[in-house]
């Protein structure tokens, strides 16, 4: 075989490789950046809610609400109420409460490292 | 002239890829190389960074028509043919450099796979991308594309630059080159080595290499074929028979240097003889070179010489490969040392283009050692090693062939399986391109 032939093979299988990672890559990124704003819509949930003085945590999962917390306001004031946690296992998202304060913590999932290069 | 078994330039490759693996081996065990999928991706992909930089590196050196590198193969054709060669198998070595490095992410983060190979704020990792994409345009354009000779000429320097792109990539990436300071060394001399060939063939040659100055005698056309004829303006140029130059005119549209067989005798010290056929856009009209212009000659170069073998010998030529036969023959009438029997075949389609016939009957009118066979297509067919060792007895002689590709390739293959060693087989290629 000529070396042309050798190279056009080449060629081929990088095209292909190439085009084989940046569409499943892109698409994996994507998705997971949907995720983080998922996460984000979440706490934003919240903050409307505290400022209302409302003590009901709803937890929406694109644009739906697939989860409501509710602590007990009287309470609140009187005694020191545990902590509540509620996991929803879709976002894997960890809602935690404490009724004194009525203070509601949304835990965001830590930062993913900075990818490091080196070749 | 090829030997088809002396090949130091091949040799130097080889040792060149052998020492830069021996250096990245050493510098910790194989075990924690290739320790698991990862790891053993990972050490690939650096592999075939270095190969490829080395490979790229000794093809532009090849590239430099300098005598040394000349020296180490069979002449400055088959030196062209190994550029061509490690230039393609550098190119291919690299596609795979970055497709290993990100196969380890795969298949649990396709994502970092993806970014790893775009372009971010990391300009060490972008000089990389910016090379190889760089270089897989230009090669695409050097193999796929049907340019004319000058654009093809100027795309192929630019692979240089690409070259000057992909060192800074391989000096300021963290990687193994920065981590050991005898690889860095062993990498800043092959660097160098590539650098400084890219410098000195593209622009500086022209100032440092010597050059002879002839003037256009004499332009004429018969048939597909064009004789010039050139003086020397001030000192002449010494030559062997079958030997080739890069010519280059100061008159409109010959500015370029194209190489061409010269067809005269090395004894004929008063004129140089190029005799081109009509092939591409450039010859096809350098029947319009305007008598007085100034030619500007780099060589000679080629060790297509017939005179090193003391043997009864069969030329071969095919068509315009008539040329470096025409300055055997002249030198045959020069130098009656050379007493070995020569018989030639002269090739062509028909009788029409036995345009040089006359010519070589001369010389065998003159000398009864050689004998001329001229050989129509039209005719007698294809010419082949069956044919040739019915009429003569082939093995044991020098074969010395030039022509078109095809024909010498097949011819080669033919005699091979006929017996005759390579070493008695001698090819003279004029497709630089």
């Amino acid at each position: 075989m000529k070396i042309k032939t050798y190279v056009t093979i080449i060629l081929v299988v990088f095209c292909a490789a190439l085009l084989v990672i940046f569409s499943a890559g892109f698409t994996q990124k994507s998705m997971l950046e949907k995720q983080a704003s998922t996460e984000l819509q979440i706490r934003q949930d919240y903050i409307v809610d505290r400022q209302q003085n409302c003590t009901v945590v709803n937890i929406m999962l694109d644009n739906q609400t697939i989860m409501t917390v509710e602590t007990n306001a009287s309470s609140a004031t009187t005694s020191t109420q545990p902590v509540t946690t509620v996991t929803t296992p879709k976002t894997n998202t960890t809602t935690t409460t404490t009724t004194p304060k009525t203070t509601t913590v949304v835990k965001p999932k830590p930062k993913p490292k900075p990818v490091t290069r080196a070749s | 002239m090829v030997r088809l078994t002396k090949r130091f330039d091949i040799i130097i490759v080889v040792l060149f890829v052998l020492i830069t693996l021996t250096i990245w081996g050493f510098m910790m065990p194989l075990t924690e190389r290739f320790f698991d999928y990862g790891t053993s991706m990972h050490s690939l992909g650096q592999i075939t960074g270095l190969i490829g930089t080395v490979l790229f590196a000794l093809s532009l050196l090849l590239t430099t028509k300098l005598k040394f590198v000349e020296n180490t193969s069979s002449g400055l054709d088959k030196t062209y043919k190994l550029h061509h060669i490690i230039g393609a198998i550098s190119f291919m070595v690299l596609l795979f450099h970055p497709i290993l490095l990100v196969v380890k992410f795969i298949p649990d983060n396709w994502a970092l796979a993806a970014t790893y190979l775009w372009p971010s704020s990391s300009w060490a990792v972008n000089f990389g991308i910016i090379s190889l994409v760089s270089m897989i345009v230009l090669l695409v354009l050097t193999f796929y594309v049907k340019l004319n000779y000058k654009s093809w000429k100027i795309s192929h320097t630019y692979l240089g630059w690409a070259f000057v792109i992909a060192c800074l990539h391989i000096f300021l990436i963290t990687t193994d080159i920065s981590r050991s300071n005898l690889l860095k060394a062993w990498m800043i001399f092959v660097c160098a080595i590539g650098l400084l060939s890219f410098f000195y063939g593209s622009y500086f040659k022209n100032l440092l290499k010597k050059q002879f100055k002839y003037s256009v005698e004499d332009v004429k056309k018969s048939g597909p074929f064009t004789t010039i004829i050139m003086k020397p303006k001030n000192k002449e140029m010494k030559y062997k028979a079958g030997q080739f130059i890069f010519v280059k005119f100061d008159a409109e549209d010959f500015k370029e240097s194209h190489p061409f067989t010269i067809a005269s005798a090395p004894n004929n010290k008063k004129e140089i003889r190029l005799v081109i056929k009509s092939l591409g856009d450039y010859t096809s009209k350098i029947n319009e070179l305007p008598k007085g212009a100034t030619a500007t000659i780099d060589g000679p170069y080629g060790k297509f010489n017939f005179m090193k073998e003391n043997k009864d010998q069969i030329w071969i030529a095919g068509g315009v490969g008539v040329t470096p036969f025409l300055s055997f023959a002249q030198s045959l009438n020069d130098n009656n040392k050379f007493k070995k029997k020569i018989d030639m075949y002269y090739c062509t389609r028909d009788e029409k283009e036995q345009i040089y016939a006359d010519e070589l009957k001369s010389v065998a009118n003159k000398n009864k050692n050689f004998n001329l066979i001229e050989f129509c297509a039209s005719t007698k067919g294809q010419i082949n090693a069956e044919l040739i060792d019915k009429t003569l007895k082939i093995k044991d002689k020098a074969i010395f062939l030039c022509g078109p590709p095809q024909m010498m390739n097949s011819l080669k293959s033919q005699f091979l399986k006929a017996g005759v060693k390579k070493r008695n087989i001698f090819m003279e290629d004029f497709g630089f391109k």
